[in-house]
């Protein structure tokens, strides 16, 4: 009542403050909007790492993006992208308990069946030989091979070694977006380095 | 345990970041649109409503409930109008009681008749 009283004495002043709420609102969006536009085709490589499938990356990100504009949108533009990870790396964690749980089953039921050999990383780049230069064609390689050693290490090394070494995320923001302590992201992160110099040797293209 | 990466550690990091930076630029464009689309989903949807401003909204409705209830039964009952007993309806409508409420006049005077004598 109070608000309708006064907005008949000073429809002007309501207007604006209106207006003004809505210009607010639109700039929020085209900030979030810049903001995740900035960051999802890297988190979608990332979660793409992590699960090995790009249909199982692409709902971990929207799941992301939909948690931050829908529970996080109304924080400082500075937070956002550490809650973005924290969430993201949240969902990458799910995803990998329910993973692993699928993985026990299906072994149960097939611990009779020959086991298969191990992919060749190289084996699936695609044969684009012929149109790619040579430094082009190492540099896919390279990043397949790449690929494959990070989806070897432990998740928490994994995690480690791709918000600090690619993200740049300081051991601070990286252990709340891995919900662990400083020290372990250290740790995590050295492992990680060391593992995938010897995993990818003196052989990476 | 000794965490520090030496030069070569951080070397080896800096290559990957750069090929994992390249294999963003150089991503399918089918992903990009799913992601653009996924993007627009996300923005659309807006913020979620708050469990505080869910709660103050339930909580408020509630009151609103309770003092409607309250005000309800805190009204002053009225009166009803005193409703002619079916006995006074009969005794109305009847065409003989008509006729010997006529007659009242009559029975007086007998009676004043009667005391005079």
């Amino acid at each position: 009542m109070s608000a309708t009283v006064f907005e008949l004495s000073l429809p002007h002043v309501s207007n604006g403050l209106r207006l003004r709420g809505r210009a607010a609102t639109l700039d929020r969006n085209q900030a979030l909007d810049r903001f995740l536009a900035g960051v999802e085709r890297r988190a979608f490589r990332m979660a793409q790492v992590a699960t090995g499938d790009a249909d199982e990356a692409m709902d971990l990100v929207q799941d992301a993006m939909l948690k931050l504009v829908q529970r996080y949108g109304a924080r400082d533009e500075a937070e956002w992208g550490p809650l973005f990870h924290t969430i993201l790396q949240s969902r990458i964690r799910d995803w990998y308990r329910r993973a692993k749980v699928r993985n026990r089953w299906r072994a149960w039921f097939s611990r009779h069946e020959d086991e298969t050999e191990q992919d060749d990383p190289l084996e699936s780049v695609a044969d684009t030989s012929n149109l790619l230069s040579d430094e082009q064609l190492a540099q896919k390689r390279a990043m397949a091979a790449l690929d494959q050693a990070l989806r070897t290490l432990p998740l928490r090394q994994q995690q480690a070694f791709v918000l600090r070494a690619w993200e740049e995320l300081d051991v601070v923001q990286t252990a709340a977006a891995m919900g662990c302590s400083e020290g372990s992201v250290k740790t995590h992160y050295f492992r990680a380095v060391r593992a995938l110099r010897q995993l990818l040797g003196a052989h990476w293209p | 345990m000794n965490t520090e990466l030496n030069k070569d550690d951080e070397r080896f990091a800096a290559r990957a970041k750069r090929l994992l930076d390249h294999s963003v630029e150089e991503l399918d464009a089918t992903f990009t649109r799913r992601l653009q689309h996924a993007r627009v989903q996300a923005l659309d949807a807006g913020p979620a409503r708050s469990r505080s401003a869910i709660w103050v909204s339930g909580l408020a409705m509630a009151t609103v409930g309770a003092l409607s209830l309250s005000m309800w039964l805190m009204q002053p009952v009225h009166e009803r109008p005193h409703t002619p007993a079916l006995d006074d309806i009969e005794l109305i409508t009847s065409a003989e009681n008509v006729d010997l409420a006529e007659d009242f006049e009559f029975y007086h005077w007998l009676a004043d008749a009667d005391a005079t004598g």
